[in-house]
């Protein structure tokens, strides 16, 4: 008996046998309306704030402001105490401590009633954050604290996912979109935000570490 | 599985229970108004879906080579990729993973294809405990229930049940509202995601071109069971590969609009191998099982080839005027509404669901909303031609059916056989409405009377009232 | 579907009456010829046509379905251009005419005959560009789209244009008017009780929009929702639109 593979391959084979050959059309959605398009990228922070709003996720411009104070901000109004911070942005830890909080790395992740990460690019479109999973970007503190509170930097947003996939390089082990709050409407269709992921979500946009 | 699907009958019973068909119109309503508002938003949301057909119909007739191609990608991102040819070897690998992965516990995300082959009840045998971990799947799995719809699996469930439910197996008060049960669903969840030594997830999507697995969901549950568990294992059908990754600008927003009304899911993943050096989260070991289970069956009927492109976003479900009155179960197998009409005679036989493709009325609003624009009406009526001739109608049926072809044929037998009705109507109705017709027709008359033939036809009529120069 | 490819104004068309106007309700089809002859157009009525052959190919007998294909297709070919008062069977004459006669000596006949037949609202908006046909009708009117209308031809709009259009009628919307009314041909026989379930649904729209009749462009749904109402004893008449656009009430 051939093994699986083969088999399923062959079948395949004999299933397409004299079925027309049909063009792979070109890649990208290639958006036919260049209006909309157009539209999206005018102004991409203030369209991705709008759209990150209308999802659920709580937006704070930081322009030139020290990061560490907004996110002190954010932290204090939600009542955590204990705060795991990315790899990518550990200047944060120190500053924290100062200010009182339990602040920590990746190992505090399971505990953690907040996770502070970056975000590697913001879609306007959608005010989705994208997230690379790598040695400085784990997966965990966007996903296992009640609260995420993700810093992105005003010049990583970019229009849509056509122009995310056109510069993102070799795929990372983990690309993850986050798009609003972790919810569910599987009850009577009834929105709960924070099943599973963080129920609140912050994106601060701008700031300087320190 | 041996038993054939009586979907009449349960249907009676479906349209029997109040509760049921509340909450079904509730829920339907509601989903029918966020996908009108969501497809509606995005101006070129029908060449997204042109776009999306056309990539689907290109890679099934080229499934070989990119299947290849994923498997290349997958095992030089260091994954194992397993292939099966029906349900029984899909579960006998998964549960050799995870038997050779020292696994007790499993958590899972939601995937209809496990619930095909019912991966469960095998891991189960072999001693493993699962843990389904999407809300709804969680509440369904509590209960000894089956989900009745593609997205929503408790579209049939009202709150006051799984408060019920919930109050006996994990203590929460008898009336607690839906953000308690959350709650609870969460806290106790949580402690098997931490527990669990393998995690299995389906795939909404599988991108060749990197050996990539995606998963959309909002709950969070999916990123939960790729990012904890030592082993990942993604059960998939061989009809999710898409060629390229970019591939996704035009697949993840024609499915999220059509399944949710979102522009994006909360979360949607791109999960490519195992963990790397220096990486914290995410599996030591990642295996794909690429599952046939008559899938090329499928492909091999050109009429039907087309069911494959479906991507188990619910929209025909919530369009379709039959589903809405007798919810997924009545189905019998886990494919429900319009898609499953096609899918389950063709993956499981079509005398086994023979019924099935005869549960429509044609209406098209399925065809209307799907995200690829499966023609499921064209394809119902096919596999009704299929239901004939594998002898899967009765025999009186086909008789008259046979009969009728034969009066139709030729207009002597055609006005003869419309004199003889009226001889037998008026023998036996006389003129006015027919209140009760007897045998099949039975049903049709409980509500409604059956029209009774005119005196004359038109053709007569035509033959006396026109002059002969404007006969043709 | 519903590009329908006209060159020109056809002066003579064949009538496809359709068996079920044929049988029960031949007063559609004269209005029908009435209505077409007002727009200045010549009918025939070719006799050897029969049925379109929805039933067999919705019953899963193709074989005889194609026979019946291959009789309309032969019948209807010599003409400019083919109307039927039923979006239904012009639905499947357009959608699977052509599929049924694949790899035949009619396949290419029986798509050229599918581009010439049109449903009557469709035929004279679309085709003749006549949205008024001088109909006076004095009645508090709503319509129902048939399924195979809006969606197999994408047509239902011509036919609201020509209702609402009518003299003396109030137009009052339908609530859902792309929901069906359950009737489905042998869908109505095989599931009864769901098929009852969607005409409850469709009658209490009905009701709702206060009218006092209900037009629509297939007698199908037109028998189906009569069954009910009669035996309700419902007030609501049902209209065909041939009827309604030939209707000359003082």
């Amino acid at each position: 008996m051939a093994d699986a593979r083969s088999e399923i391959l062959s079948r395949i084979r004999r299933a397409l046998r004299g079925a027309p050959d049909l063009p792979l059309p070109p890649g990208g959605s290639l958006c036919p309306s260049a209006r909309y398009r157009t539209e999206v990228g005018r102004d991409l922070l203030e369209r991705f704030l709008r759209e990150a709003e209308a999802v659920g996720v709580r937006v704070h411009r930081s322009p030139g402001r020290e990061l560490v104070q907004t996110v002190v901000e954010i932290l204090r109004a939600e009542g955590a105490r204990r705060v795991g911070v990315a790899e990518e942005i550990r200047a944060l830890i120190a500053p924290l401590r100062a200010a009182g909080f339990e602040a920590g790395g990746v190992e505090v992740a399971r505990e953690a009633e907040a996770g502070v990460t970056g975000a590697d690019w913001g879609l306007a479109e959608t005010g989705s954050l994208v997230l690379l999973a790598g040695p400085t970007q784990d997966r965990l503190l966007s996903l296992l604290p009640p609260v995420h509170i993700a810093v992105l930097p005003e010049d990583r947003i970019l229009p849509d996912l056509d122009a995310l996939f056109e510069r993102l390089g070799d795929v990372p082990t983990a690309l993850t979109f986050i798009t609003g709050p972790s919810r569910t409407a599987d009850i009577e269709q009834t929105l709960t935000p924070g099943v599973h992921g963080p129920g609140v979500v912050h994106v601060v946009v701008g700031g300087s570490l320190p | 599985m041996s038993q054939p699907i009586r979907f009449s009958e349960q249907s009676v019973r479906a349209l029997q229970d109040p509760r049921l068909r509340e909450a079904l119109r509730r829920a339907l309503e509601d989903l029918r108004g966020k996908w009108a508002r969501a497809t509606g938003d995005l101006p070129h949301f029908d060449a997204l879906r042109d776009r999306a057909k056309q990539i689907k119909a290109h890679t099934l007739q080229n499934l070989d080579r990119y299947l290849e191609q994923l498997e290349a990608q997958v095992q030089q991102r260091g994954g194992v990729v397993h292939w099966a040819r029906d349900a029984e070897e899909a579960c006998t690998t998964v549960v050799g993973v995870c038997r050779s992965a020292g696994a007790r516990t499993v958590v899972k995300s939601k995937s209809m294809l496990t619930e095909e082959i019912e991966l469960n009840q095998a891991l189960e045998r072999a001693g493993i405990r699962v843990v389904e971990t999407d809300l709804g799947e969680f509440v369904v799995q509590l209960d000894g229930d089956r989900p009745s719809h593609l997205i929503a699996p408790i579209i049939h469930k009202r709150r006051e049940e799984v408060a019920a439910l919930f109050s006996r197996h994990l203590g929460t008060p008898a009336d607690a509202p839906v953000e308690v049960l959350t709650r609870a669903a969460r806290a106790h969840l949580r402690q098997a995601f931490l527990t669990a030594e393998v995690g299995i997830t389906g795939a909404n999507f599988l991108v060749a071109e990197t050996g990539s697995v995606v998963l959309v969901e909002n709950e969070g549950n999916a990123r939960l069971v790729t990012a904890l568990p030592r082993v990942h294992i993604a059960v998939a059908g061989i009809e999710k590969v898409i060629p390229r990754l970019q591939d996704l600008a035009v697949f993840l927003p024609v499915l999220v609009r059509s399944a949710t009304g979102q522009k994006l899911s909360s979360y949607i993943s791109v999960l490519s191998g195992p963990r790397r050096p220096g990486e914290v989260g995410g599996p030591e070991a990642f295996h794909l099982v690429l599952v046939d289970n008559r899938r090329t069956a499928v492909l091999a009927d050109p009429d039907l080839r087309e069911a494959l492109q479906c991507l188990r976003c619910g929209a025909c479900l919530n369009a379709c005027p039959v589903y809405e009155r007798v919810g997924g179960h009545t189905y019998g197998w886990v494919y429900g509404g319009p898609i499953g009409a096609v899918l389950t005679p063709k993956l499981r036989g079509v005398t086994q669901a023979a019924q099935l493709p005869y549960a429509s009325t044609l209406c098209g609003a399925c065809r209307e909303v799907c995200p690829v624009r499966i023609d499921i009406p064209r394809m119902l009526v096919q596999l009704r031609a299929q239901v004939v001739a594998s002898g899967g109608i009765r025999p009186t049926e086909r008789l008259v059916m046979r009969l009728l072809g034969w009066i139709l044929r030729s207009p002597a037998r055609y006005r003869f056989g419309g004199r003889l009705a009226r001889v037998v109507q008026r023998a036996v109705w006389g003129e006015r409405p027919i209140r009760a017709l007897p045998g099949p027709l039975r049903a049709w008359t409980r509500m409604r009377d059956f029209p009774p033939l005119a005196p004359r036809t038109f053709r007569e009529r035509w033959r006396t009232w026109r002059t002969p120069d404007r006969r043709s | 579907m519903g590009q329908t490819q006209h060159r020109g104004r056809p002066a003579h068309v064949a009538l496809f009456v359709t068996c079920l106007v044929d049988q029960f309700c031949p007063e559609v089809g004269e209005a029908t010829v009435a209505i077409l002859e007002r727009a200045g157009v010549r009918v025939a009525f070719p006799e050897a046509q029969t049925c379109c052959g929805q039933v067999l190919l919705n019953d899963g007998f193709h074989r005889e379905a194609t026979a019946l294909a291959r009789r309309f297709v032969e019948t209807f070919a010599p003409y400019e251009a083919v109307v039927a008062p039923s979006g239904s069977c012009v639905a499947l004459v357009r959608e699977f005419y052509p599929q049924l006669l694949r790899g035949t000596a009619l396949e290419e006949r029986a798509r050229e005959v599918a581009h010439r037949t049109y449903e009557l609202g469709e035929f004279l908006v679309q085709v003749l560009g006549v949205t008024q046909l001088g109909a006076r009708f004095r009645a508090r009117v709503t319509y129902h789209p048939s399924c195979h209308l809006l969606r197999g031809l994408g047509a239902a709009a011509c036919a609201e244009r020509l209702v609402r259009n009518v003299e003396g009628a109030e137009f009052v919307p339908l609530r859902c008017p792309e929901a069906c009314c359950g009737f489905g041909g042998i869908f109505s026989v095989k599931f009864g009780a769901i098929s009852e379930a969607m005409l409850l649904d469709k009658l209490a729209d009905l009701e709702a929009t206060g009218a006092q009749v209900v037009v629509s462009t297939d007698v199908s749904c037109l028998l189906h929702l009569r069954g009910a109402l009669g035996r309700r004893n419902s007030p609501l008449r049902t209209l065909h639109l041939a009827e309604l656009l030939n209707a000359r009430e003082p």
